[in-house]
């Protein structure tokens, strides 16, 4: 359930908003500074200590899309480049590539200012995720970068170990659970998450 | 002859027609009942078309040069509303006009506090008017801003005048270190590369040149 703060619903009972989107790439290795936090309007944002350039139009952030289900959906982030923000073509184009983006993580943030005073009012997370690529579309009228994202479900796909012992069964069972009640002849077993469950094994919580 | 560079004026040539509108990107939902939920997104703009007056030979190759110079939005150009060029209760200018200080007043002074639909200008002539729908401009470095004056205000016994404005300043990229100018006050504009016209008709004689623009934020 969405919370959303007094004063920003205030503004919402009143049928209006001023809204910004704001990007944040977790982008640790140096050189990549330029490339970090985006913010759409102009001029800047500092929002939780961090700056976020005023991209000012140039990203665009396709639909956020949502399910039940545990599996990863994607996030399409068209970024223009533009000299006047520090953020020329080169610097994006030739230094991207150098670093290690993939597996980055990705945070895309809508913030809700006061249409009076445009004070920053409150900020929503809308999407979490990690960049996967980046692809460059250079078409006849058009140029960009679009960086595909995915989002946090990623992690409920991916396969690990999860060792049993007394806190572990506790936690699942419940605090009358006993040491190693549940297991019968593994120490580690494996655990599915999501619908990547093989059908043959049944529930995930032991069977 | 001028050599037109980036940030460089219109050329000194009459405007024959002139657009100058704010816009918004606003998204808004009516639902069955009649209630709007109304959003903005992103910072407001201007947006310009202009129409020279129809020129000879001399004056279309000044506007052709302009216009190359422009490298198709690679570079911004300084643009005013032809048609505000000077508030509305001085539309010769301000010749005798004097500052508190016995200075004479161009146009210019400087900013007491800024937020962000109102700023306070020092530095004008006492009693001053400002009236609704002069423009005004900010300039800070390399930074220019043009806002509209939402309602008259009259300056007071020690020269400073708290003024609406629309659009919003961003208070984060003007500060008080910034001076206004209310004579030809401008904000930087980058041409929308296909939108020019021109023509010569051998014929009909001298023909107008037009072109449209939209504000480069700051």
């Amino acid at each position: 359930m969405l919370s959303t703060p007094a004063i920003t619903q205030e503004q919402f009972d009143n049928g209006r908003a001023k809204v910004g989107d704001l990007l944040l790439f977790d982008l640790s290795e140096t050189g990549f500074e330029n490339i970090k936090a985006f913010f759409s309007g102009a001029g800047e944002l500092v929002y939780n200590s961090q700056t976020y350039i005023g991209a000012d139009g140039m990203f665009e952030v396709g639909p956020v899309s949502a399910n039940t289900e545990g599996v990863a959906e994607s996030l399409s982030i068209k970024l223009a480049s533009a000299q006047s923000l520090g953020l020329d073509p080169l610097d994006l184009v030739t230094s991207i590539e150098t670093l290690k983006y993939q597996g980055k993580t990705v945070q895309f943030t809508r913030a809700y200012f006061d249409v009076e005073t445009l004070v920053l009012l409150s900020v929503h997370s809308r999407f979490s995720g990690y960049i996967d690529v980046i692809n460059y579309v250079d078409s006849d009228d058009e140029f960009f970068a679009e960086i595909i994202c995915e989002s946090r479900s990623l992690d409920f796909s991916r396969s690990g170990t999860a060792v049993m012992d007394d806190i572990n069964q506790r936690s699942i069972g419940g605090a009358d659970d006993g040491f190693l009640k549940h297991v019968q002849n593994t120490a580690a077993k494996k655990i599915y998450w999501g619908r990547s469950t093989p059908q043959s094994l049944g529930t995930s919580r032991g069977s | 002859m001028t050599l037109f560079t980036d940030m460089s004026d219109l050329p000194d040539i009459g405007i024959q027609q002139i657009e100058f509108t704010l816009q918004r990107n606003i998204r808004g939902f009516t639902g069955g009942r009649s209630k709007q939920f109304v959003q903005e997104h992103r910072d407001p703009r201007w947006v310009a078309a202009f129409t020279f007056v129809p020129h000879w030979n001399d004056d279309n190759r000044t506007i052709t040069a302009w216009w190359n110079a422009q490298r198709g939005g690679l570079r911004s150009f300084l643009a005013y509303h032809a048609d505000r060029a000077l508030p509305m209760a001085y539309p010769n200018g301000f010749s005798a006009l004097q500052r508190l200080d016995a200075s004479t007043f161009d146009g210019t002074g400087t900013i007491k506090e800024l937020a962000a639909y109102s700023l306070t200008c020092s530095a004008l002539p006492i009693g001053f008017v400002v009236s609704q729908g002069d423009m005004i401009g900010l300039v800070e470095g390399d930074r220019r801003g043009l806002y509209e004056v939402a309602a008259t205000a009259t300056a007071d016994g020690s020269g400073d005048c708290t003024i609406s404005i629309e659009p919003a300043i961003d208070v984060s990229v003007f500060s008080t270190s910034a001076t206004f100018n209310l004579h030809k006050p401008v904000c930087k504009m980058i041409v929308d590369h296909d939108s020019f016209q021109t023509g010569r008709d051998f014929k009909q004689g001298p023909m107008p040149a037009s072109f449209s623009a939209a504000q480069r934020l700051y």
